[in-house]
């Protein structure tokens, strides 16, 4: 690791939807330029509420946040409507409308950077075409373009590579690594073990925080049951586990 | 046919079909994608009782009709807060709520059954300077609000969570979009009544959306298919002697069946494919 100045430091930070409730109970951990972390955890284990606080939009929050950077969410693309009437571009440049006063129409130099965000991500030939038209891997590189269109130093970015086939995940992280190598921070939000361990770091979640450090050191047998506890299955090899994902219907 | 625009009531009622298009556009495209038809309905049924209660009291019908509508809007935000009961459950029961106290206000109390009908399906052929003056500056208020929320509201309506995140103030716009319908409704009230007010603000805009590739694009079509529908209507309304307001929703109604028919036709010529073929 790297030992710059961080884009992002949190400390002791809890915090929850209503008043007295813990979703995420002191958490601590400073994230560096260049560096793509991996958010482990199973479902409520606080992912989505970490990224809710740090983006200041979690109603009881307690703990310190410093950013020296411009942060950016990208979300699962399920979220979005697909039946909306917009194109990738009109998606892209919704990244620009916080810069522009209320009086000011998109102009040419939103679209310009809108456009270049889409060509960052391989898509400058689709910028036309309907966003619920797109693959869900040309979807969530769309919405990774709206990140880089606000011009953000940090992304957090929740579940990626959630509902998107191999190859189009394959393409996803590339672009993932070539934003870290351009010197952003990345907080990923994952269930996948085994492409966290790929990862810069791995920050282990489940309401608290169990780990914090690079994979190697952080994703440990002890650790992993912690994080996801009835719902792991660690193999014979130690090295391999499964997630056992358990929902209500 | 055109003669009968020569008339100063038609000219009149004309002017109103030409101040309410851009508010079917504006607020029609909104109330579409971020499907707030139902309660675009029921802010109008909602100004029911307000209306009836004017004349007596001699309040402005305006102005009652318009604090009916955020009557309604307060309790809808209450009882889905408060009862946690479906948003459009408690449309439904405020509605209904609404409807009911101003049939009773009209027959019981007031004895003033005779407007009922007008205060219901409006009076196109009846609009009056006041009521162009009130389209109008309605008109104004949502154009200079929709200059500084358009963006707010495409975004919000493609992604309400991450809009959030991307530094706009989605609460504050989603509050005004909701208050410009209240205010759109009342300055469609004159010309196609309480109940009818979709014919404006939602039908014209879902007949564009079925064609509609993008939200600009959504918005000049909903504008066209209002002001054609609207003079369409008046024109029926006077050839054939029948209510203005009933006769563009039935122009409406009948325009969004055949273009609904239609549209699988056109997608398939659009794809250059012939008819019966799969894609």
């Amino acid at each position: 690791m790297t030992s710059a100045t961080p884009l992002l430091e949190v400390a002791g930070l809890s915090g929850g939807y209503r008043s007295g409730s813990t979703a995420i109970d002191d958490l601590s951990f400073a994230v560096e330029p260049g560096q793509k972390i991996a958010v482990l955890g199973p479902n409520g284990g606080g992912k989505t509420t970490l990224f809710r606080a740090l983006l200041g939009e979690l109603p009881e929050r307690r703990g310190e946040i410093r950013a020296s950077g411009e942060l950016a969410y990208v979300p699962q693309t399920e979220r979005s409507r697909l039946d909306y009437p917009v194109s990738a571009l009109d998606v892209a440049l919704m990244g620009t409308y916080s810069g522009l006063s209320w009086y000011r129409r998109v102009g040419s130099a939103e679209r310009e950077s809108a456009a270049g965000a889409l060509a960052r991500v391989g898509l400058a030939a689709q910028a036309a075409t309907a966003f619920g038209s797109l693959s869900g891997g040309q979807r969530q590189r769309v919405l990774i373009a709206r990140a880089l269109a606000q011009r953000a130093d940090i992304l957090l970015l929740d579940e990626p590579l959630s509902g998107v086939d191999r190859p189009s995940a394959a393409r996803v992280m590339t672009i993932l690594d070539e934003l870290r190598d351009e010197g952003r921070a990345l907080l990923v939000a994952t269930h996948d073990i085994q492409q966290a361990r790929e990862f810069d770091a791995v920050l282990c979640l489940n309401r608290e925080q169990v780990a914090f450090g690079a994979p190697r050191d952080a994703l440990s047998p002890t650790v992993l049951e912690r994080t996801y506890g009835g719902e792991l299955i660690v193999l014979d090899d130690e090295r391999r586990a499964v997630i056992v994902q358990h929902h209500a219907h | 046919m055109l003669d009968a625009f020569q008339l100063p009531f038609m000219q009149r009622a004309a002017l109103e079909v030409l101040l309410l298009a851009p508010l079917a556009a504006i607020l029609g495209t909104q109330i579409v994608l971020r499907r707030l038809a139902f309660y675009t309905h029921g802010i109008g049924s909602a100004t029911f009782p307000g209306l009836v209660v004017a004349g007596p009291a001699g309040i402005p019908p305006a102005l009652a009709a318009l604090a009916a509508g955020f009557v309604f809007a307060a309790g809808l935000e209450r009882l889905g807060r408060l009862a946690r009961i479906a948003h459009d459950a408690a449309t439904a029961l405020l509605l209904v709520g609404a409807l009911a106290i101003g049939t009773v206000l009209a027959s019981d109390v007031f004895e003033s059954g005779a407007g009922v009908d007008q205060l219901l399906f409006g009076s196109l052929l009846a609009i009056g300077d006041s009521e162009l003056a009130i389209s109008a500056a309605v008109l104004v208020l949502v154009a200079i609000t929709a200059v500084g929320l358009r963006r707010t509201w495409i975004a919000a309506g493609f992604d309400s969570d991450s809009s959030r995140a991307l530094g706009l103030r989605v609460g504050l716009a989603d509050a005004a979009l909701l208050v410009a319908i209240a205010l759109a409704v009342v300055a469609a009230l004159d010309a196609v009544g309480a109940l009818l007010v979709g014919s404006v603000l939602v039908i014209p805009a879902a007949t564009a959306r079925l064609f509609a590739r993008s939200v600009g694009s959504l918005e000049a079509l909903a504008a066209a298919v209002a002001l054609v529908e609207g003079l369409a209507g008046l024109v029926l309304a006077y050839e054939l002697d029948v209510p203005p307001g009933a006769a563009i929703a039935v122009i409406g109604g009948g325009a969004f069946a055949l273009c609904a028919l239609a549209r699988p036709a056109l997608s398939r010529l659009r794809a250059g494919r012939p008819a019966g073929r799969p894609a």
